[in-house]
């Protein structure tokens, strides 16, 4: 069961999405699994082992589980070892909107797309939970401003860096034909991107040839 | 603003032979895999009508859930790349490479309202001729088109992406596959015209090495391919100097002496007296033209062909060392010191391995290459084994579609540059 739910998180991470934690969801109908794009879309999967689905009665309760989270969430899925995706009847899941995830084998296959719903943000919300929430977006208004101006500061300096490289290599080195480019290389890059000369001898692509 | 956006939606696609491997540059170290093949299913298939996605060509990790029988598999199953080159009318074959290329660039569809597509970077083979690279961006367009997950494209030759990945801007990069292998020079730019290729690669490893079990009374077991290749990586050696090596094992049989239990079975492979053929299997791959591989060919193992395909020449019996001078002999002689200072192997075909005990005659590839270049006169060639290999190529491709300007328009006759759909 670890190794599904460890697959699923991988699956809607690497297509960037973060994870929630499900003790944040403030309802009494809990998805085994939350993620959001951290905008307006809210995943919830519900993930069933084999071991949860024993006999065709079990099967069709973790469908109507997963569609009463429709209400609460934008995306749905019902997560299923690969063996019940053969028994299940894809059209009747695609009707109401539910997605599909197989799991097992060689990881997550997203066999039906979940239906985007619209969901209120105020369903199912406490006044305090509600507080909460427009605290935090305070919080992030106030931080988005903070982010712009170090950005502003940040292209300032990089600028007044370019201008007295440029000056110092004119100055060094008169048989240099092409103007230095600036790399910048954000720390969450991969670390093969890290010391690697071709950043510089690409960056120039173009202006070379049109210089010789 | 650029470079914020590229940080996020550089995409990486490498078609090599067995694998398709892709994805953004938020995959961080490692990319996405799936086999590069299709599946052209029965749409009578049970499986076909229950999950009601009428598709033509099945690909990616759901091709499994619609497998018929295994007399299917041959019919049905296309792997499209064939030695790295498509031919121009395969129509299933190109189906097969627009699904996958779809469903790697549909897979990672971002969320983000800001999104107007990728900046994407498709890696070919250095010999695909220009008609791939045509038909290769058609797919891309039509993709574009449909989906608007594509907002510039261009193609790069694998061995530059290596060099990339490897951070080595001026270098010979020796590609060997499968089916064939590629001795690329580059020096900030892939050498094109210097180019050779050359038609023999792990395969043709496996087909001496089954010969090699014929003759010792294995001949049933050596029409299964998979099991003629795990023994080839468990039992075959590289020799330093071959004739020293054979010389070595015959005096001293019970030295090399090897005995493969196959896992999970009854069957044990022991080459007994026989043993020391465990070192034509490395030397084949690096030079078949040894005397002692005289008699497997007149017993009638295939030997190595020219082959000409498109416009390009596979070289069946030249040996590695004499690729490597013979490409880097068409290249500037002031360029030709650097290039022979970096070597890069590259591919599964260089992956050998060399028992402690049998250091004194076996050796590595890139020792192997280094000796052969020695034979012919080249001193202090550097040779070095690519870290990752399985993932250089996207690893290059990432770097490349991050670092090369957005307005530097595709050129045909530079064969570089992005390639854009829209305005």
């Amino acid at each position: 069961m670890s190794e599904i739910i460890n697959q699923i998180k991988e699956y809607f991470v690497r297509r960037g999405y973060r994870i929630l934690s499900v003790d944040e969801v403030g309802s009494d109908l809990k998805p085994s699994l939350a993620f959001t794009d951290g905008e307006s879309t809210t995943i919830y999967v519900k993930v069933f082992s084999e071991e949860e689905l024993s006999d065709r009665n079990s099967l069709l309760d973790a469908v109507l589980q997963s569609l009463r989270l429709i209400e609460k969430a934008n995306r749905v899925y019902l997560a299923l070892p690969k063996i019940y995706s053969t028994i299940l009847d894809g059209s009747i899941l695609q009707r109401h909107g539910l997605g599909l995830l197989i799991c097992g084998g060689r990881g997550v296959t997203e066999a039906i797309p979940a239906r985007q719903h619209e969901i209120s943000v105020h369903e199912g919300l406490r006044s305090d939970e509600m507080k909460m929430i427009l605290d935090g977006l305070h919080e992030l208004r106030d931080l988005k401003r903070r982010v712009s101006e170090l950005e502003e500061t940040v292209k300032m300096l990089s600028e007044e860096i370019s201008r007295l490289k440029s000056m110092r290599v004119r100055v060094r080195a008169e048989e240099m034909k092409s103007p230095p480019v600036s790399v910048t290389i954000p720390q969450e890059l991969p670390s093969f991107f890290k010391d690697n000369p071709w950043l510089e001898i690409l960056t120039r692509r173009g202006q070379e040839r049109a210089s010789a | 603003m650029s470079e914020e956006y590229k940080r996020r939606y550089t995409f990486g696609a490498d078609y090599g032979t067995s694998d398709f491997k892709f994805g953004p540059i938020t995959c961080g170290e490692t990319p996405e895999i799936i086999e590069n093949r299709g599946y052209f299913p029965d749409t009578e298939s049970l499986m076909y009508r229950i999950m009601g996605t009428p598709k033509e060509v099945v690909v990616g990790k759901e091709i499994p859930l619609y497998l018929g029988s295994r007399e299917d598999l041959t019919l049905r199953m296309v792997y499209p790349m064939k030695n790295g080159i498509i031919r121009k009318d395969d129509e299933r074959a190109w189906r097969v490479v627009y699904e996958i290329t779809k469903y790697g660039l549909k897979s990672f569809k971002p969320p983000e309202k800001e999104f107007d597509g990728f900046y994407v970077v498709a890696s070919l083979s250095s010999i695909a001729p220009r008609y791939m690279y045509e038909r290769l961006f058609e797919i891309y367009r039509q993709i574009d088109e449909e989906e608007k997950l594509v907002k510039a494209v261009t193609i790069i030759p694998q061995p530059l992406a290596v060099a990339i990945a490897q951070k080595i801007p001026t270098c010979v990069v020796l590609e060997s596959g499968h089916g064939n292998t590629q001795v690329c020079p580059i020096s900030r730019y892939p050498i094109r015209n210097a180019v050779v290729a050359i038609n023999r690669g792990g395969g043709d490893a496996n087909s001496i090495t089954a010969e090699i079990l014929k003759d010792c009374g294995y001949g049933d077991l050596a029409r299964e391919e998979a099991f003629v290749r795990r023994i080839k990586e468990e039992i075959g050696l590289i020799p330093k100097d071959l004739t020293k090596a054979v010389e070595a094992a015959k005096k001293n049989p019970e030295r090399f002496r090897v005995i493969y239990r196959v896992p999970n079975t009854r069957i044990e492979i022991d080459l007994a007296e026989n043993s020391w053929t465990r070192f034509l299997i490395g030397e084949y791959v690096f030079n078949p033209n040894h005397e002692l591989f005289h008699s497997y060919f007149s017993r009638g193992m295939p030997k190595p062909e020219d082959a000409r395909i498109g416009d390009i020449t596979f070289r069946g019996m030249i040996d590695f060392g004499e690729s490597i001078i013979e490409s880097v002999e068409r290249c500037p002689i002031e360029l030709q010191p650097y290039l022979y200072g970096q070597i890069l192997l590259s591919g599964g075909n260089f992956a050998w391995k060399v028992p402690r005990e049998f250091r004194d005659v076996a050796t590595d590839s890139a020792l192997k290459i280094r000796l052969l270049l020695e034979e012919k006169g080249i001193r202090n060639a550097k040779i070095v084994m690519t870290k990752d290999p399985q993932f250089s190529v996207w690893r290059g491709c990432i770097v490349y579609g991050y670092a090369v300007p957005e307005d530097y328009e595709w050129n045909w006759e530079r064969m570089e540059g992005w390639l854009k759909f829209r305005e």
